[in-house]
């Protein structure tokens, strides 16, 4: 079988005996793939001494077809994002995104766009002030490329509550007036409009989302994607409460 | 012996690290011999012991098969000596209240001072080295260098896998930190100094006991990472090279 090279982030790894791994990994051209790393552990093997979960190499691997294991034979280390072990809140933000591609993607489903989101995330991460700008932007590209952006456009006719604050409806993904919702029995999580302004201005570069809002916005509208990507998942990834704390709007 | 096993912490953390899908080989040949597979041809009592030594990480059934006519072509003294040892450390070693450390009297003969330091000098009981487990104790132990006593985690945190602090022993850590009397000899410890693998989870492990102990007021260190010495840069991995630059130091 040929071995494809693609470039890949590790996103999990697991022991699988003396001296291999298996693995899971976030390909670019491939999308998710579990591997076997035969030989991973061994000190003179082609793996730059090892694969470690939240590094960025260059895979070599035989996928194929029918089987649910593909054989990496390679891996050319090319990063390892020291900023996620620089302190917990970096620690946790990096692994957060790790498994939220787990959650998102299904394997063998290419999306390069959310691969290059996650590699400028993490290493946007090793930053401690951009830890929160990072899980924001994050989260949005994979909303974004798994077909659930939210609409957070609010229409005209419809007016926010008296108190400032709107509504969002998960169920939907879009905004409502509290007060309506209410009425028509719609579970909406209460909003406010600088957080939904944030969210309409998200789709330009990383770097940029820093300057959109106050870092507290920015905090509020990350935490309102993470309740929503929970909703979307069906489930709360385990590293959730690491990030965001008990809190998050249900 | 092929190897001891290679998946970490506690039985859960051991489960949790596992890949998927995959059985323990144990597990594989007990479901063998156990199963439809077919009737095995050897004795009885001879089936017993292969199946027993194939349970074991590491030994498959050919492996274990050739064992068991090693332990059969020996005398009867050599294999109940085996299964004497085998016996007495289920009976005998336990881990020690203290430390975790695996030993045969509690406290370990580290944490009752029973075991000297470098040069004979008497153990430090405020300096406690934090490992993930009892065979990192042992490694570090054989230098001879450490004159401290020890905390064996029984694992590392892994917030992928569900481990958490509550799977380990970091509670008892935190107690010998805050009251002496829990700490090996009484001591009040001083300082913990950090001893976990520098993966990323031990690394997350690190940051997350250096945050808590800090609270306490005990002061945290942590081993130095990078280019062995006396090794050469032309044959480090890419791993440690690139660990080596982030930690680099002014001089
Ligand atoms: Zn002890």
């Amino acid at each position: 079988m040929p071995r494809a090279h693609d470039d890949a982030i590790c996103i999990r790894q697991w022991e699988w005996s003396e001296t291999s791994q298996t693995v899971s990994l976030f390909t670019r051209e491939h999308g998710l793939v579990r591997a076997l790393a035969k030989g991973s552990r061994r000190p003179k093997a082609p793996f730059s001494g090892g694969l470690e979960v939240l590094t960025f190499g260059q895979a070599g691997l035989v996928i194929r077809p029918n089987t649910e294991l593909a054989i990496l034979g390679e891996w050319d280390l090319r990063e390892t994002f020291p900023g996620l072990r620089a302190s917990l809140e970096q620690h946790y933000a990096g692994l957060y995104m790790a498994e939220l591609v787990q959650h998102v993607l299904t394997h063998h489903d290419p999306h390069p766009a959310l691969f290059s989101a996650l590699l400028e995330s993490l290493r946007s991460v090793g930053e401690p002030s951009s830890v929160r700008a990072s899980l924001l932007w994050f989260q949005w590209a994979a909303l974004s490329e798994t077909g659930y952006r939210p609409d957070v456009s609010v229409p005209g006719d419809q007016a926010a509550s008296p108190d400032g604050t709107l509504g969002f409806c998960p169920a939907l993904g879009v905004v409502q007036p509290v007060e309506q919702a209410r009425r028509a029995g719609v579970h909406v999580w209460p909003v406010r409009s600088e957080t939904l302004g944030l969210l309409s201005r998200l789709n330009g570069e990383l770097a940029e989302v820093g300057g959109l809002a106050a870092p507290t916005i920015i905090d509020r509208a990350a935490r309102l994607l993470a309740a929503y990507l929970r909703w979307v998942i069906g489930r709360e990834p385990r590293t959730l409460q690491l990030v965001f704390g008990p809190d998050l709007p249900v | 012996m092929d190897s001891e096993p290679t998946n970490t912490g506690t039985p859960v953390a051991r489960e949790a690290n596992r890949a998927p899908g995959k059985l323990p080989k144990g597990k594989a040949a007990a479901a063998k011999v156990g199963g439809t597979a077919g009737v095995s041809a050897y004795p009885e009592s001879v089936e017993r012991l292969i199946s027993g030594l194939a349970a074991l990480p590491g030994i498959g059934r050919r492996s274990a098969e050739r064992l068991a006519f090693h332990i059969l072509k020996s005398d009867a003294a050599m294999a109940k000596a085996l299964a004497g040892a085998i016996c007495d450390v289920k009976s005998q070693v336990r881990h020690c209240s203290i430390c975790y450390n695996l030993a045969d009297t509690d406290p370990c003969p580290i944490c009752a001072g029973a075991v000297s330091g470098p040069n004979g000098a008497a153990r430090d009981r405020g300096l406690v080295m934090v490992v993930e487990q009892p065979r990192d104790l042992i490694a570090l132990e054989q230098t001879g260098m450490f004159k401290g006593v020890y905390h064996v985690l029984m694992g590392r945190i892994s917030p992928l896998d569900g481990i958490g602090p509550g799977d380990l022993t970091v509670a008892d850590l935190f107690v010998r930190a805050e009251e002496p009397a829990r700490n090996a000899g009484g001591e009040a410890v001083r300082e913990v100094v950090l001893a976990l693998n520098p993966t990323l989870e031990g690394d997350g492990t690190a940051l997350y006991l250096a945050h808590e102990l800090q609270k306490r007021g005990v002061q945290v260190t942590r081993l130095a990472r990078g280019l062995p010495a006396g090794s050469q840069l032309e044959f480090a991995s890419k791993a440690v090279l690139a660990d080596a630059i982030d930690g680099r130091r002014p001089v």
